[in-house]
């Protein structure tokens, strides 16, 4: 009898019905035929009225999410922190979900879980309710409370049911608990903003509270933004090789990406993160750099403001030109030489650029992301000679306009800038044009595929790929592993394949 | 007539159905082979038709005999083998016997969102010494891991990688790794998943003594 198992073709239902036999490894995915019907059979155009996200009240295809998520993401940074997020548990379960999507990593989250009557009576009892366990269970040495829009909009007064919980707390557990706790409170409701602006006001907040002024410690101090743990380690190479201690708020590198190794301490913490006596140390720094000027942009300024210590605020270090500013700035902030080993580093990558120019110049490229992210990415392709003709960001910044024109000004381009729009109105832009590789993050793989351009996958949200979290775009080495990505995506699809081995 | 699969929310919206339309239902769980069984002839009990009632063995027998050397083939290599899980209500019950057909012990249970009646038949369905927990934090998720020591944890996306940081493998019980696992030959699926968690070679270089 034969068996109708195409090993490496598709199995219709009929074909599935007849088998005279599961096979040990069940049916799997690549052999199921799952037929798709598409509503219509050519591509409509939606109404070009709708277009324009400015000319709609709904939101289509959102490039970013709420503004506790940012907050939650820098607090995930430090040491020992858990974010206490007042508000109900749907806006902890998603936040929880997406870092799990994108980093592959357990995070804890806790929350007031508001209900009904929470939302009546305000968040009160829940807050001190949940500050008493997660103090006698978990021992943190940091909470980070996060508002959501349910309780700002109630208008629970978080700094007076701060005091009220620690005056009862105190008595209950005893000053050296109470004391050996620390507590941030960030206001996020997202009606105001999105995740961007969440990181940032992150970053104001836990400088306010922690960060004081005692002896100089000749340390720089690095607010990076949403970039990733593999960034960070990028950052911490680069500090090394200037021989420059450096303090990282919010350090993600050890904590959103952690070995599996045991025994596992209970509760699980994981053993990086930036550390409560470190930010304290912030206010002794010679300089502040914010890497993303929206994400923790705010930090740097509290800093200038309130010790006079100098901030440089962005942009991104992604490729050359912004690498070359970062590293001059780091080498006249601390009287430090350029070390030798940078400089080779550099020289890899524009090594890699000169052998490279021939497939990326020219080829016009669509862009979305988080503001900071797109403008790094667009200076990054005119200095490979791409065409950055499309840049969007789902988040407006009059920063990112500014970076971007001042990028097309230099390199004479044209692009179309959609600031703080949505992936719905990018989409049409891109379609209308003849586009050749798009640079996003997974919300625009759909697109990618529909729209038949393939993507190059950078910044955040990652989570239809794996790996791209580890892996850092920012300084030198980023830009050689971000350039790999674009050349070979552009061998892939755009050159025959006898035309690829030379 | 209505034939429920998910018996939590599903039967607040059958129970209107029925008392405002007077179309009636049944409670069939389509996870494992016992109980898909069960579904198929309680779907004919229920229409009376002889003929639907052959059918119904006609599709059992032929489904059994298509899917059981696979079966037979995990429930070989994950006989004796502990399980703990964290899955809706109406998984930790149905799901009892589902991993009875594979040979394996549940040692413990969690739910989120469970009602009284899902720990009434966890409780019926249960093995004596099984351990609930109702509405776990991260915590106790751990502590259970500790006290029990699963060789498998079944739960969702955000647990599944506290679980793996404390070396215990897991298997996405809610969208599935390599799904779908209903029905007879769903069931291939979810012991290939199973067996894959257990069996990865991954876990053996963690325990490792020297480099612990
Ligand atoms: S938008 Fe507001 S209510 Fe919705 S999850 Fe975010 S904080 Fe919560």
């Amino acid at each position: 009898m034969t068996t109708p198992l195409k090993l490496n073709g598709r199995l219709t239902i009929e074909d599935l019905n007849s088998l005279p036999e599961i096979p040990i490894e069940g049916i799997t995915y690549d052999q199921m035929y799952i037929e798709k019907q598409p509503i219509c059979p050519e591509y409509i155009p939606p109404d070009q009225d709708i277009i324009p996200s400015s000319k709609r009240t709904a939101v289509i295809d959102p490039g970013r999410i709420c503004m506790p998520f940012g907050a939650m993401w820098a607090a995930v940074g430090v040491h020992k922190c858990i974010p206490f997020v007042q508000g109900a548990q749907g806006c902890t379960t998603y936040p929880r979900y997406t870092f799990s999507r994108i980093f592959r990593e357990p995070v804890s989250i806790a929350t007031a879980s508001f209900h009904e009557d929470t939302a009546v009576f305000g968040g009160r009892k829940n807050f001190i309710d949940g500050l008493r366990n997660l103090i006698i269970r978990y021992h943190p040495e940091i909470i980070a409370i996060i508002t959501v829009c349910s309780s700002e909009i109630i208008g629970d007064d978080m700094e007076g049911f701060l005091e009220e919980a620690q005056e009862e707390l105190e008595e209950e557990l005893g000053p050296e608990v109470l004391d050996g706790v620390k507590f941030v409170i960030t206001h996020t409701p997202s009606f105001a903003g999105s995740h961007v602006e969440g990181y940032n006001r992150a970053a104001a907040t836990f400088l306010k509270t922690l960060a004081k002024r005692t002896t100089p410690n000749n340390k720089v101090n690095i607010i990076p933004g949403m970039i990733t743990p593999g960034d960070i380690r990028e950052i911490k190479h680069i500090l090394k090789l200037m021989d420059i201690e450096g303090t990282i708020l919010f350090d993600i590198s050890e904590t959103l990406d952690c070995p599996l190794r045991l025994p596992q301490p209970m509760p699980y913490y994981p053993k990086g993160g930036t550390r409560s006596e470190d930010i304290r140390d912030m206010g002794n720094s010679l300089m502040t750099f914010a890497l993303c000027p929206d994400q923790g942009g705010a930090g740097a300024k509290y800093l200038e403001k309130r010790f006079k210590m100098p901030a440089v605020i962005g942009p991104l270090p992604l490729g050359i030109h912004s690498t070359d500013l970062f590293i001059k700035s780091l080498a006249e902030a601390t009287g430090k030489p350029i070390a030798d080993e940078i400089k080779d580093e550099r020289g890899i990558l524009i090594d890699a650029m000169a052998d490279t120019f021939h497939y990326t110049m020219g080829m016009r490229v669509a862009i979305y992301g988080d503001p900071d992210i797109a403008a790094a990415a667009t200076r990054f392709c005119c200095e490979l000679g791409m065409e950055p003709a499309i840049v969007g960001s789902g988040t407006e910044s009059k920063q990112f306009v500014k970076d971007v024109w001042a990028t097309a000004y230099e390199y004479d381009r044209k692009p179309i800038i959609l600031n703080g729009s949505d992936m719905f109105e990018w989409e049409d832009y891109l379609k209308k044009d003849k586009i050749d590789l798009i640079l996003g993050n997974s919300k625009a793989a759909n697109v990618s595929k529909e729209a038949d351009v393939p993507l190059v996958r950078i910044g955040f949200p990652i989570y239809d790929r794996l790996g791209y979290q580890r892996r850092a775009y920012v300084g030198y080495r980023g830009g050689e592993y971000l350039l790999d990505l674009i050349v070979n995506t552009i061998l892939d699809s755009k050159f025959p394949d006898d035309r690829v081995q030379q | 007539m209505n034939v429920l699969h998910c018996q939590r929310s599903c039967t607040y919206i059958s129970d209107l159905i029925k008392e405002g339309f007077e179309v009636p239902y049944v409670n069939a769980s389509f996870f494992g082979i016992e109980q898909t069984a069960k579904a198929l002839r309680e779907v004919a009990e229920f229409f009376g038709s002889e003929e639907m009632k052959e059918r119904a063995e006609q599709i059992i027998e032929h489904e059994l005999e298509v899917i059981s050397p696979a079966i037979e083939f995990y429930k070989e290599r994950l006989t004796g083998k502990k399980v703990g899980m964290y899955v809706g209500g109406p998984r930790v019950w149905h799901w009892q016997r589902v991993m009875k057909e594979l040979g394996m012990k549940v040692v413990f249970g969690m739910c989120t969102f469970a009602h009284e009646d899902d720990y009434e038949k966890i409780n019926a369905r249960a093995e004596d010494g099984v351990f609930l927990v109702d509405n776990p934090n991260e915590f106790e998720i751990e502590e259970c891991l500790e006290r029990f020591k699963p060789d498998l944890f079944l739960t969702g996306l955000k647990e599944k990688y506290l679980c793996r940081k404390f070396g215990v493998p897991t298997v996405n019980s809610h969208s599935y790794e390599k799904g779908p696992y209903a029905c007879f030959r769903g069931m291939v699926n979810f012991a290939r998943d199973i067996y894959e968690g257990v069996y990865a070679p991954a876990w053996k270089f963690v325990r490792d003594e020297d480099f612990i």
